[in-house]
């Protein structure tokens, strides 16, 4: 995979990290992808269980 | 992942506990409908590393007996409506094109908004879904090229266009041009 290329311009910065999640994706197997984005959206599960119960 | 046929792909991702609560959803929906899913949920679960408050359905349209039985199903299995707890209050809003949200009892997300099929490209949409075979499940999503046109043409947030580049970019050796082309026409179609 090609290396991530910093930009100053937060957008083009977003840009050229989502296009680089992608190819880590296309290239690399189901498991492996799939247990680092878990990390993201199982957090946010985890969390929405407390949201209805706070004040 | 890996395309069988057509219109059917094999994921073999670990589930995120999203995953397992669409799943579980799904399961009670298509029990008494056909159903497909749009939007956001579909480029997360192809990868796409973001969190999501909604799932979003389009279900065939349902009379009001048949969608009385549906919606006993989901109060069952532990499910309320954020909209309203009156059934016939529900199913107006659905009637009028509007769609209803669901969530597990005790929680507001993630839920789940559902709406009737109501344009062409939502029905062509449960006539010719992909199926996505995971570990413990199969759900039904909308064409990939429909999500692109979608996201790219009409929806267009900064999110929106990040879901249709990595759609884009993952898929990259699948997408047909001409049909996003083709679904690009139908929803500016659609708008007029």
């Amino acid at each position: 995979m090609k290396k991530l290329k910093p930009e100053g311009d937060n957008t083009k910065e977003r840009n050229n990290f989502v296009e680089y999640w992608a190819e880590y994706v296309r290239t690399h197997s189901d498991l492996e992808w799939s247990r680092q984005q878990n990390i993201v959206i199982n957090g946010q599960i985890k969390n929405s269980g407390n949201f209805h119960r706070k004040p | 992942m890996k395309f069988i046929g057509g219109s059917k792909i094999r994921l073999d991702r670990v589930l995120s506990e999203l995953d397992k609560r669409v799943l579980s959803f799904t399961r009670i929906l298509e029990r008494h409908v056909e159903y497909v899913i749009v939007s956001g949920y579909v480029s997360i679960l192809f990868g796409r590393a973001r969190a999501t408050e909604d799932v979003d359905i389009f279900v065939k349209r349902l009379s009001e007996k048949k969608f009385a039985m549906l919606y006993e199903n989901l109060l069952d299995k532990g499910y309320w409506c954020l909209n309203a707890e009156d059934f016939g209050e529900v199913y107006s809003y659905l009637r009028d094109g509007l769609a209803v949200r669901f969530a597990l009892k005790g929680e507001v997300i993630p839920n789940f908004e559902v709406k009737f099929a109501g344009k062409r490209s939502a029905k062509e949409a449960i006539e010719n879904p992909l199926s996505v075979v995971l570990r413990k499940g199969v759900l039904k999503i909308s064409p990939l090229e429909q999500q692109m046109a979608f996201k790219r043409y009409f929806l267009k947030s900064q999110k929106d266009l990040e879901d249709a580049k990595h759609i884009e970019g993952v898929f990259r050796e699948h997408l047909d041009e001409k049909k996003i082309k083709r679904y690009r026409k139908l929803i500016e179609d659609e708008k007029t």
